[in-house]
């Protein structure tokens, strides 16, 4: 699977890499305008996305994401635990959410109920 | 301003807060945190390296979150550079040499995003606990001393010279890293607490 990372922050990108393990085609963007343009080029199957970004945030990227492709499967990744958050992001087209910490197993997971429902 | 039953039960529900930072924050190190009862201080901002027992010129490393919404203000991730040191070094980075103005960017970038999840964890629990959604900013990084970091707070674009001050003090087994979480709020925001912790029926 292809999977592309937007997330400004190397440390998460690293985490989410170990997670994810040897098995997926992994893109990196480490901002919103940087992660549309890579979307465009690169159609992948999966994007993990931070919400807090310099410049475009993560619901701004995702609003634009789910207008340049309906279909695209966005999964939100984040340190924000309060419930309206998620909201917001569910409203706008995203599947999942996890919290930061990335943890493998919630990682997987996630990736596997999307992908076998 | 706030009774001492007041700051009690804020400690208490600061430190529930803090609960899922700490967790956060065990699963970044691979260590256990080990937190000492939150201490609230409506104070001046220059006495807080008293309130810290830190001196003004002790060098540290900070991660500020602004936050917004029905309560404002800064919190702070705070760490003097040789916790900071050892704080990389369990984040498996490799281990870095002080000072710490010479801390690479993928360090830096290590330590804001640890700040960063930390700080979000205990916002979000903590307003949580509140019924007060909280909005978040930007986070960002200073470097220098105590006095100068305290110069730089601000909360929404305002200097404010008297606050609010949270202070929690952590520190993980093992790795014997220590540092401070400091909320800092203006004194309307301290108000908007005390009611919501009344509303929600923690003050009796």
């Amino acid at each position: 699977m292809k999977i592309l990372m937007i997330d400004d922050s190397r440390l998460s990108q690293k985490m989410l890499r170990t997670a994810l393990g040897e098995q997926h085609e992994l893109i990196e963007a480490s901002n919103g305008t940087e992660g549309i343009e890579k979307y465009r080029l690169f159609k992948p199957d999966l994007v993990f996305l931070d919400l807090i970004m310099p410049g475009m945030n993560g619901l701004d990227v995702l609003k634009e994401l789910r207008q340049m492709d309906p279909q695209a499967k966005v999964i939100l990744g984040t340190a924000d635990l309060q419930p309206v958050t998620w909201e917001e992001g569910r409203r706008l087209g995203a599947l999942r959410i996890i919290h930061k910490p990335f943890q493998p197993h919630e990682v997987r997971k996630a990736i596997r109920d999307l992908f076998s429902s | 301003m706030i009774s001492q039953n007041q700051k009690e039960v804020l400690g208490e529900l600061i430190n529930i807060g803090f609960g899922r930072a700490a967790s956060s924050l065990s699963i970044l190190t691979g260590k256990r945190i080990l937190m000492e009862t939150p201490q609230v201080e409506v104070c001046l901002l220059r006495d807080l390296a008293q309130v810290l027992q830190l001196s003004l010129h002790t060098d540290v490393i900070t991660i500020h979150q602004v936050f917004g919404g029905k309560l404002k203000g800064t919190a702070i991730f705070l760490l003097d550079t040789s916790n900071a040191a050892l704080l990389v070094q369990l984040l498996n980075l490799p281990q870095k040499a002080m000072p710490a103005e010479e801390l690479s960017e993928g360090e830096c970038d290590a330590l804001m995003e640890t700040g960063n999840i930390v700080l979000a964890a205990f916002l979000s629990s903590f307003g949580g606990l509140l019924q007060i959604p909280v909005h978040f900013n930007v986070p960002s990084m200073l470097l220098g001393s105590l006095q100068k970091m305290l110069s730089s707070i601000t909360v929404q674009g305002e200097e404010i010279k008297y606050g609010v001050v949270v202070k929690i003090h952590y520190r993980m087994t093992e790795g014997n890293v220590e540092g401070h979480i400091v909320i800092v709020m203006g004194l309307s925001s301290m108000e908007t607490m005390i009611q919501a912790m009344e509303t929600e029926g923690y003050v009796l």
